[in-house]
């Protein structure tokens, strides 16, 4: 296994290409406001300029890619446990939304933890509610900063 | 005369020196836990800091820069893990001599290595940053769009993945700079039609999320590695005879660390691996290197903390941020209402010297604390990732909400964990896109005033010595970068990218 890949490379490339793209076509959107000084720079014209170069880049990129070995492969560092962090700590944060922060802290620690390898109950108890605890008196009472709290506050 | 006395006097005050211990105290630790680096933790404590008063937020975010250095040399000498990149070049010849029973020796040499590499750029910074900032105050907007211009080209030149991928990383910073308002005309630019875009992404909810929610992702794929303590002991100061031996290494990589931190972009952890390569090259037996040789330790450290006070030359004298730790401290300094530049040393000259004799306090405590606490540090390092990150990502979520009271923050840092992660995967510096947010700003403002300035006409650039100067060695840069990547080899099966 090599740190390059053809295949990842040309998506990569591609995707660089799409995503700037879509951003410097987006730059015809912006409502143009009148002209004050002929010689100040119009506001299209910097994100053009950047997004240009971010695409000429990615044509490098492309270039690159294709002068990559085909036999070659890569191993990303990307399998179901990741994925599962990320929708969890996606679904931690639109629970904190809704439900504010202490109450679904304790659920979120004690589930990501558990699905890193986590099985001592005593430590995974003490982060649990630990957690909270530190975060209450940091926030709240140290630094008196409103937390959302949700449901419960008012 | 006195402000300089003033200056120091506040450093010496009981608040400051507590900031200090706790700053120095927070950036060992920390330096030990890999995965969570200095960036990752200024970000998580912009709440914090901007509830300080603006000197101890910016003292507080100095004395960790440069204690993180050293804590990272603890795991790597122990656990042949660094806890930062800037001490990977320790693991080389400081887990070897652990393995041989010499830990002890290993640990007080890359204290005290540490500690006068950090002492001598410090006193670099004191004399360098007013002259530069004296040098730039007489600086216009051609100057400074061709400062940008440079340090771009740095962020380019200097990126271990590719130059290309550097570019892109610190374009795709400059580019998320020009969300929101146009601040010359007011124009909307790519806001969706949400209204807590027209200010612009928020720079603390960009770095935690960039910095810290990527790293849960990438530490959630390092699950299995289980770090192992090689020793267990008391650090031991340098006999005579070591110090006979490392200290013409530790003299060569405090200036090369220095220098190197001096340039824009470069930071600490190439500092730590030009300097372990000059010291192997100019030694007499070279062939030792790699298997347990002390100067393996005295030059990286030494370096990697040179760099630190290094970076902050260009950082607070010319605004542009020497590392990407220096980033975030320029981007911190900006939200508690210290503009770095020229400007700074005539209008907040106390500010400065508290910040200078603090980081040579910072110096002498760290030493003191690794001499003393590092096998507690070691041991802290083995804290498993399962009970570490989930608590960690929490405080994600909250310090980005408690920065503007909006949960428009908290998907901004979402958004940037799983693009700071795609970045990681692909390896693009994070820190690139960073320093690139921070300069974006800039960059457009300075090209803009040169446009009027010079009536459109940007041939008029060479009309500006400094500015020339600026992007001759832009220029420079790139063509060694454009002719390093045309003289690279055709790939081979067995190359792994570093």
């Amino acid at each position: 296994m090599t740190s390059r890949s053809r295949s990842v490379e040309l998506i990569e490339a591609a995707a660089i290409l799409v995503i700037a793209g879509f951003f410097y076509a987006m730059t015809w959107s912006f409502v143009d406001p009148p002209v004050v000084d002929e010689r100040a720079l119009r506001p299209t014209t910097f994100p053009r300029l950047i997004l240009g170069a971010i695409m000429l880049l990615g044509v490098v990129r492309a270039l690159t890619a294709l002068q990559t070995p085909a036999n070659l492969t890569m191993e990303l560092p990307w399998d179901r446990v990741v994925l599962a962090t990320a929708v969890l700590s996606l679904v931690y944060a639109i629970a904190a939304r809704y439900l504010g922060v202490f109450l679904p802290t304790p659920f979120y620690i004690v589930a990501l933890a558990w699905l890193w390898g986590a099985r001592s109950p005593l430590y995974l108890f003490i982060i649990a509610f630990g957690v909270p605890l530190a975060v209450w008196l940091l926030f709240e009472v140290m630094f008196r900063s409103q937390l959302p709290l949700g449901p419960f506050s008012g | 005369m006195h402000e300089s006395l003033a200056g120091i006097a506040a450093a010496f005050s009981l608040e400051m020196l507590l900031t200090v211990v706790v700053g120095v105290l927070i950036g060992v630790i920390v330096g030990a836990l890999p995965g969570i680096g200095p960036v990752v933790l200024i970000a998580l404590m912009l709440p914090f800091l901007i509830t300080f008063d603006p000197t101890t937020a910016i003292v507080l975010c100095a004395c960790i820069y440069v204690a993180d250095a050293y804590g990272g040399a603890i795991t790597a000498i122990l656990i042949n893990t660094p806890g930062t990149p800037s001490a990977a070049a320790t693991t080389f010849d400081g887990y070897p001599l652990a393995v041989q029973g010499k830990a002890a020796e290993a640990l007080g040499v890359a204290a005290v290595s540490s500690t006068l590499g950090g002492l001598f750029s410090v006193f670099v910074l004191l004399l360098a940053a007013p002259l530069l900032a004296r040098v730039a105050y007489h600086f216009g907007p051609p100057e400074y769009l061709a400062l940008t211009i440079f340090g771009l080209t740095m962020i380019a030149s200097v990126s271990a993945a590719s130059p290309v991928k550097g570019a892109i990383a610190g374009l795709v910073g400059v580019f998320v700079a020009t969300i929101g308002a146009d601040f010359t005309s007011g124009a909307e630019r790519f806001t969706f039609g949400v209204p807590e875009l027209i200010e612009g992404v928020g720079f603390g909810p960009m770095m935690i999320g960039l910095f810290a929610g990527s790293e849960l992702l990438y530490q959630a794929s390092q699950r299995s590695v289980a770090p192992q303590l090689i020793a267990e002991t008391a650090v031991k100061l340098p006999s005579r005879e070591t110090w006979r031996k490392v200290l013409p290494t530790i003299g060569a990589s405090s200036v090369v660390g220095t220098l190197i931190g001096i340039l824009p972009a470069a930071g600490s952890t190439i500092a730590s691996f030009v300097a372990y390569a000059e010291a192997r090259r100019w030694s007499r037996n070279a062939e030792n290197f790699g298997k347990g040789d002390i100067r393996g330790v005295a030059a990286p450290e030494t370096a990697n903390n040179a760099a630190a006070g290094g970076a902050l030359v260009p950082t607070l004298a010319l605004g542009i941020p020497g590392s990407g730790v220096a980033a975030i401290i320029l981007g911190t300094m900006i939200i508690v209402g210290l503009r770095p530049g020229p400007t700074l040393f005539q209008q907040q000259p106390t500010f400065l010297w508290t910040l200078f004799a603090a980081l040579i306090v910072a110096n002498l405590v760290f030493l003191v604390m690794g001499l003393v606490g590092a096998r507690l540090f070691a041991r802290i390092s083995l804290i498993p990732a399962a009970y570490l990150w989930p608590p960690i990502f929490v405080l994600c979520v909250i310090g980005a909400y408690s920065l503007g009271q909006t949960w428009m923050d908290v998907w901004v840092m979402l958004a940037f964990s799983v693009l700071g992660f795609a970045m990681r995967m692909l390896n693009y510096p994070l820190a690139a896109a960073a320093m690139g947010l921070v300069l974006g700003d800039l960059f457009e403002q300075s090209l803009s005033q040169t446009m009027i300035l010079f009536q459109g006409d940007l041939s008029l650039l060479s009309q500006r010595p400094i500015a020339i100067v600026f992007l001759f060695i832009a220029a420079g840069a790139l063509a060694w970068s454009v002719a390093g990547m045309l003289r690279q080899p055709a790939r081979s099966s067995a190359s792994a990218e570093s």
